[in-house]
């Protein structure tokens, strides 16, 4: 009697019993799991790391399985002499903290030398680009376009070179052989183009294409189809019906070739995609196992593509049966993923969540709870094998199967299902410790719902090997009603930055940015002061004399000789009034009155007084007061001299 | 010519397209390069009258086209030609010579005629000047004028032979190679030569050709980065090196093949770049193959 197993889903939480969309099969899942330990692909029992990691070890407990024996063997040695934590270099911690600085500067050089690099290339760029834009001919040439003619339109046009042979062929059967001869020219072109053989361009003569053209075999006849088409259309001949027809024949195995091509590789990518490689599992830790189970049985199972924050809002009724499996040990998620995933789940996703609860969204509520067994236990309701007749109607068709399996080490849940909850968590234990304590629970969750199981040792590629296991892990998948099942991988959980600069935050690089922001602004503001445009240079008074004067000045005063300085400004006031005087002036002194409307006497006292010696018995404030007059007045004539 | 010259296709190749095209050329290069020597070897093979003139700054224009002189025994003025009554001249470093020896050639190169005392005496056909000038040297030097240039049908640029070709050049000498003295034997006659020049004048040329060379040459009018683009006369020169090659290739019709190939040989020495074009490191030859790039090549259309 052929026994099949179906799946039946004791959906008491969800109020209604329902059958399993998948046929997901715990007793299947167990005979696969046998099946995979026998084989080849389980590295990891045959031929672990030769250092187990840290999540290998913790399930080493897991590794007394017949056919693991090398891992447990791995196991034993590691437990026998534990990875030395070497306090050996304890004595020359100094000299990496000072290497380390040296390495921590050599970073921040490179980064700067990076950026500056990438700047200088940005400026040669924007130089580049304002000479070109400045030299080239910007303004396109009407007569230019009348040359190229539609010819060149037809090149971007018209690519499909089929196409264009086509109407080649209705133009030579038409007996226009001139306008067919340069269609098949132009369809030869196009499908050279498309294999990249060639790269049209306007500026491009035909002898170009046919000596660059990169397929050996079409030079030759391409090289014929110009050299007709050149005898036409330069040459004035006439196209004659076997002119045409030996371009046909020469144009039809050049585009003919890249459909041969494209068939070709069609047909390579065909076969090379009949089956899927095989995976081979090298990890303890690893889900290849779980993946592969899930294929077995018809669920389609796969790593997750893109972050989990990144996870697209379920639309009704299509991904209804995709769950998001979700290992919390080896995939930690962030605060804003935890929200997204909330946020889907309520949405109407299925999301599975295996590991410690302290690691699972809080919104969710689950505790870790005391547990001292190693032992898990869950059952399912499971189909009788379907005889064509039931012997009795009143007989139920279903019987309850109880699994069991075993940890590596305790672990229990406690869930509320936060303020998300549809239904009682109580009633949605899957499975339970030996002693009695929730193993996983299953919260509705919106439209949705969330899988909780409080470790993921039964879900590793070891723990599945474990007897009982793979029949539990399954019992308890089997409740997510999926099809679909994605795993998410170790770095799902982080939330892709937002933008460059987030990222560079995150990497702890934001101070740097802000430095290679600043650098690359006096850069930019450096080559900009080059690159403006020269200026008329500014006539800039001229200072030497000035500060001649008033280092002088500071001199005399520092010295205390304010008659000197008076003396001094005296002699350097006449030789300029002399400079200036026309030559009927009588004198500076006659010219300084007249120029500056004093009287002559007055003039005459000052200019007499600061250009006799120096008196020694003047104060330096009289000194001060002469000097300031005879300024005023020297002032007051160059002014009214000047032109 | 390849027996006596090792290397510097283009300027063989230009030298040839000129010969039959009835252009003079110019040649930049530095000294040593081959420049003479190739001028001599064209001169042996195309069987053509040759001579040379070292160009230095106390050479006086009669010293190029020649001088009447008394004669004693008739008592009359007497013509002597100058080096230039000849079939292919070689006027070796062109710009030592000053402007007014210089423009001693303008009437040569573009009317093929010598007139001296007001008399007019036509040259030998066919007739091609070889010009040659080193583009290191500015001492002492006199640059051509813009309308002598314009006489020019093509300038070539010569350049250091890569390293395979240097070393056959040396090896050629050890194994006897004289460059004085070329062995080589004439393959044609002037006057093979001029039904060339004839036959080459006769090569069809499509309107789309016409009208792709004048937008290549227009268009050294338009480019901001040239201060003064070619003249007309460069559309006729390209047109008729462009024939050359089209008749080399043994075609009776101008492709643009036949046109882009010879467009910075026709153009480079008849555009003048502006100043900052010339500061920013640009040169004649980037801007024609910027333009040669940039301007659409006349096709079939169906």
């Amino acid at each position: 009697m052929k026994r099949r197993l179906a799946v039946v889903l004791l959906a008491t939480s969800l109020g209604s019993t329902s059958q399993v969309r998948a046929a997901i099969g715990p007793e299947r899942a167990g005979a696969d799991a046998r099946t995979f330990l026998s084989g080849s692909a389980a590295r990891f029992c045959s031929a672990p790391p030769s250092r187990l990691g840290p999540d290998a070890l913790r399930l080493c407990p897991l590794a007394d399985v017949a056919g693991c024996e090398p891992l447990a063997r791995a196991c034993a040695a590691a437990a026998a002499a534990p990875p030395e934590v070497s306090n050996k270099s304890g004595n020359f911690d100094w000299v990496a903290a000072i290497f380390g600085r040296f390495a921590r500067a050599a970073l921040w050089l490179m980064f700067g030398g990076l950026a500056a690099f990438a700047i200088a290339l940005a400026i040669a760029a924007f130089r580049r680009a304002r000479t070109d834009r400045a030299l080239a001919d910007a303004r396109p040439q009407a007569s230019a376009a009348s040359v190229a003619g539609p010819a060149a339109a037809a090149d971007a046009d018209e690519p499909d070179a089929a196409r264009l042979l086509g109407r080649a062929e209705a133009l030579r059967e038409a007996g226009r052989h001139e306008h067919a001869l340069y269609i098949f020219l132009q369809a030869a072109l196009a499908a050279l183009d498309a294999r990249r053989a060639i790269r049209l361009a306007s500026g491009r003569t035909y002898g170009e294409y046919v000596r660059e053209c990169r397929e050996p075999s079409a030079r030759e006849p391409l090289r014929e189809l110009v050299r007709e088409v050149d005898r036409v259309k330069f040459g004035g001949a006439a196209a004659t019906s076997v002119a045409s027809g030996l371009a046909a024949e020469r144009a039809g195995r050049l585009v003919r070739a890249a459909a041969t091509l494209a068939a070709l590789t069609l047909a390579l990518a065909a076969c090379g995609s009949h089956e899927r490689p095989r995976r081979t599992a090298s990890e303890p830790a690893g889900t290849e196992v779980l993946e592969e189970l899930l294929s077995r049985q018809g669920v389609t199972a796969g790593p997750l593509v893109g972050s989990l924050a990144r996870l697209p809002m379920p639309s009704p009724g299509a991904d209804a049966d995709r769950a998001v499996l979700v290992d919390l040990e080896r995939t930690p998620i962030d605060g804003p993923t935890a929200l997204h995933l909330m946020e889907w789940a309520r949405e109407g996703g299925v999301l599975v969540l295996l590991g410690r609860t302290d690691l699972w969204p809080a919104a969710l509520g689950a505790t870790s709870a005391a547990s001292a067994s190693l032992e898990v236990n869950t059952s399912m309701e499971v189909a009788r094998d379907g005889d064509d007749e039931p012997s009795d109607a009143d007989e139920p068709r279903a019987s309850s199967v109880r699994y069991a399996g075993r940890l590596a080490a305790p672990a229990a849940l406690s869930m509320d299902c936060g303020p998300f909850a549809a239904s009682s968590p109580d009633e949605n234990t899957l499975a339970w410790t030996g002693d009695g304590v929730a193993f996983a629970s299953f919260c509705a969750v919106g439209a949705g719902a969330v899988l909780g199981v409080a470790s993921d040792d039964l879900f590793t590629n070891i723990g599945l090997m474990h007897p009982g296991n793979a029949e539990v892990a399954f019992a308890i998948v089997a409740r997510s009603h999926a099809s679909d099942v994605r795993i998410a991988q170790p770095m799902d959980g982080i939330a892709p930055p937002s933008s460059p600069v987030a990222s560079l935050a995150r990497a702890g690089l934001g101070v740097g940015m802000w430095h290679a922001l600043a650098a690359s602004f006096l850069l930019f503001w450096a080559a900009g002061v080059r690159l403006s445009r020269a200026a008329e240079a500014q006539q800039t008074p001229r200072r030497a004399f000035v500060e001649h004067v008033e280092a002088t000045g500071f001199l005399y005063a520092r010295a205390g000789a304010s008659g000197h300085a008076l003396t001094a400004f005296a002699r350097f006031a006449v030789e300029r009034l002399r400079a200036a005087m026309p030559r009927a002036a009588s004198g500076p002194v006659a010219f300084l009155a007249q120029r500056s409307g004093t009287p002559f006497e007055e003039c005459d006292r000052i200019c007499a007084a600061a250009t006799n010696p120096p008196n020694p018995m003047a104060t330096a404030a009289e000194n001060l007061a002469e000097l300031r007059r005879l300024t005023a007045l020297y002032v007051r004539a160059m002014r009214r001299a000047a032109p | 010519m390849a027996r006596a010259v090792v290397g510097q296709q283009e300027l063989l190749v230009g030298a040839c397209v000129a010969l039959v095209a009835g252009g003079h050329v110019l040649v930049e290069g530095a000294p040593g390069l081959g420049k003479t020597l190739v001028a001599r070897a064209l001169a042996a093979v195309s069987g053509c009258a040759f001579k040379r003139i070292q160009f230095t700054p106390d050479l006086m224009p009669s010293d190029i086209t020649g001088s009447s002189v008394f004669d004693r025994q008739t008592s009359e003025l007497r013509f002597v030609a100058g080096p230039v009554f000849t079939q292919m001249l070689l006027a070796d470093e062109i710009n030592r010579a000053p402007a007014k020896t210089q423009s001693a050639l303008l009437e040569a190169m573009q009317d093929r005629t010598v007139t001296e005392g007001g008399t007019s005496r036509a040259l030998p056909e066919p007739f091609v000047v070889i010009a040659t000038q080193n583009p290191v040297e500015s001492q002492g030097t006199y640059p051509l004028p813009e309308a002598q240039l314009d006489r020019f049908l093509l300038k070539l640029t010569v350049g250091d032979p890569p390293r395979e070709q240097e070393h056959a050049i040396v090896k050629n000498q050890l194994l006897g190679f004289d460059p004085g003295k070329l062995e080589l034997s004439a393959v044609t006659t002037p006057a093979e030569l001029l039904e060339m020049q004839q036959h080459a004048r006769s090569v069809r040329m499509d309107d789309a050709i016409i009208a792709y060379l004048v937008e290549l040459v227009r268009r050294t009018r338009d480019d901001r980065a040239i201060e003064l683009g070619a003249s007309p006369r460069a559309s006729l020169a390209l047109m008729r090196a462009a024939q050359v090659v089209a008749a080399s290739d043994g075609r009776d019709f101008v492709t643009p093949d036949d046109v882009q190939p010879m467009a910075a040989a026709v153009l480079r020495h008849r555009i003048m770049l502006h100043p900052d074009a010339q500061l920013q490191g640009i040169s004649a030859d980037d801007r024609i193959a910027e333009i040669v790039r940039v301007v659409a090549v006349p096709r079939a259309q169906g």
